[in-house]
């Protein structure tokens, strides 16, 4: 079941554009990151999708439907900062968010424990601290039992404590199937928390899909033979090999073209030369995400 | 009713909101009580004049008026509330949760709609029994023959609260738009009625008709009348008609601007 298609949005302020004809398709069950620098368009994108900024251009769809209210009473939302009512309790700030979205007040006990805040449920919002904060939003989030959560950031100015929490929070809550949207700018965060991703910079797609997807299309090898020399000549001449360095006494090879190291092997043997080393390297999230950012201009 | 219900969940456990609604609530019954046997100085001789507001049926008119004086604090009140939305972002969660912009908006005219209405019926329950208990009944017998200036009264009330709704929504800051709304009652629109729109470019018919001028005549003075230098003026559709005008201008100005701009 698709959850949410993004269709050529775009958002220009005057000249700037802070997102430019963006297409993505997020899946039911997917755990789906946008990583990105600050000042990539993830924040803008989200904004968007939610109706607080107004697209240029371009359109989206929830659900298979065009944009209405009623689909965001289905979606829990966390973005980076907190908005309560600072007068107001936990659980009176969540009685306006059961109002809004229309759910029983029955869960706020339940959101609260889950969140570790029923201790301090008739406390006002303006006594908590940022972590409590986020947990209340949290909480907030999962207040209509939504079938999508968009997170925003959801780790931003917690200590590590608050962090681990956090991401506790998450991973216990994309285990129960439910779509996840998440921002973020912290590779680590997005690798262990989602099952695809998209890559932003400078409003910029850059790549999306599942991680697996993203990471082979840039694979690497690392071989080594008796003459190296010879080695590094073939490879040059190869096409289906876009680089190869030398790393030490191994030569490191980039492909253009996904290759098994067996099948590498074998091509290489049939030009007379006999490998010694050969081992598949897995690029990391990082890597992926260097490699790609490095090809948009600052 | 679900818009009402979740502005009543916002308000509800809002001491401060319930402390000033309180303080309106007591304050005006004071303030009528401490008009009750005005007594002007007239001259040098300092030959006393009392007036009773309180007789039937003049007293529906003058509440209506003594209360438009004393109203500023609804319109403070609209400014609070609405600003705190804009100051907290919670006008902005509201919509991602799953509002619509025009449901945040009309929420918000539905509360106006019932500040304006408690107002109306607290002076009209106040006009009733300051016409009972301080008035000369017995020479002014109960009457209701000019109890339409509580409806006069409340479209004045909603009248001035849309320009602070308006006023609100353009600045989205509590204290500059409470300043701006002094500024136009008391300063701009003055300086536009009087100079501009008089010397600069003489054009009557909008000075006439600007937004406090329309809302003022709704209920004019009735001072004059007593002191026999003029007539209460009568009933003014055409000042009806203009506040119409200007609640819709000033409504639709305010979704126009809520829907076309990023929160």
């Amino acid at each position: 079941m698709n959850i949410l298609t993004i269709q050529q949005l775009s958002k220009k302020y005057g000249k700037f554009h802070a997102v430019r004809a963006l297409d993505l398709s997020v899946n039911a069950g997917e755990v789906y990151g946008i990583l990105g620098p600050n000042g990539s368009g993830k924040t803008t994108t989200l904004g968007m999708i939610l109706n607080i900024t107004r697209p240029s251009g371009g359109s989206y769809q929830w659900f298979g439907e065009p944009e209405n209210h009623r689909h965001r009473q289905r979606i829990g939302v966390l973005l980076e900062t907190p908005n309560f009512y600072p007068y107001l309790s936990a659980v009176n700030n969540l009685k306006v968010v059961a109002a809004i979205k229309r759910c029983s007040t029955d869960r706020i006990e339940t959101v609260l424990r889950q969140v570790d805040l029923w201790g301090r449920h008739k406390q006002p919002f303006k006594t908590f601290s940022l972590g409590m904060r986020q947990r209340l939003a949290v909480g907030s989030a999962l207040l209509a039992d939504p079938e999508v959560l968009v997170l925003d950031e959801p780790t931003n100015g917690l200590d590590p404590q608050g962090i681990a929490e956090m991401r506790h929070i998450i991973q216990a809550i994309a285990k129960q199937g439910k779509t996840i949207i998440f921002a973020s700018h912290i590779l680590d965060e997005v690798e262990k928390i989602c099952s695809h991703v998209a890559i932003m910079k400078q409003g910029q797609l850059l790549a999306a899909g599942p991680f697996s997807e993203i990471l082979q299309s840039e694979q690497h090898l690392v071989v080594a033979a008796e003459d190296n020399v010879k080695l590094q000549e073939w490879a040059s001449a190869q096409s289906f090999i876009a680089e190869a360095h030398p790393e030490g006494s191994l030569l490191r090879l980039s492909l253009k073209t996904p290759l098994s190291p067996s099948e590498i092997n074998q091509r290489a043997f049939n030009d007379g030369i006999v490998l010694s080393h050969l081992q598949a390297k897995h690029t990391s999230l990082e890597e992926r995400f260097l490699t790609l950012t490095a090809e948009v201009k600052a | 009713m679900n818009l009402l219900k979740i502005e009543w969940r916002k308000l509800l456990p809002y001491r401060a909101f319930w402390l000033a609604l309180s303080a309106y609530a007591l304050l005006m019954p004071a303030l009528f009580i401490s008009l009750h046997n005005f007594q002007f100085k007239l001259g040098s001789n300092g030959t006393e004049l009392s007036i009773s507001f309180y007789n039937f049926p003049d007293v529906w008119h003058n509440v209506a008026y003594i209360s438009s004086w004393f109203n500023i604090l609804l319109y403070f009140f609209v400014i609070l509330l609405v600003g705190n939305e804009y100051q907290y972002k919670t006008f902005r969660q509201n919509i991602i949760d799953g509002m619509s912009r025009s449901q945040a908006l009309f929420s918000k005219v539905l509360l106006m709609l019932l500040f304006a209405l408690g107002s109306t019926l607290l002076v009209s329950a106040l006009g009733f029994l300051c016409g009972y208990y301080l008035g000369d009944v017995e020479a002014h017998p109960v009457s209701f023959d000019k109890v339409s200036y509580m409806s006069l009264y409340f479209l004045q009330v909603l009248g001035y609260m849309s320009l602070a709704f308006f006023i609100t929504h353009a600045l989205r800051k509590q204290g500059m738009s409470i300043v701006a709304f002094l500024l136009y009652a008391f300063v701009a629109e003055p300086v536009l009625q009087y100079k501009v729109f008089k010397d600069w470019i003489p054009l009557p018919q909008v000075a006439e008709h600007l937004p406090i001028q329309a809302l003022g005549k709704l209920i004019p003075n009735p001072l004059p009348a007593y002191f026999g230098i003029g007539e209460t003026a009568a009933y003014n559709s055409e000042a009806v008609v203009t506040t119409l005008v200007y609640i819709v201008v000033f409504l639709t100005l305010s979704y126009s601007m809520v829907r076309s701009r990023d929160l």
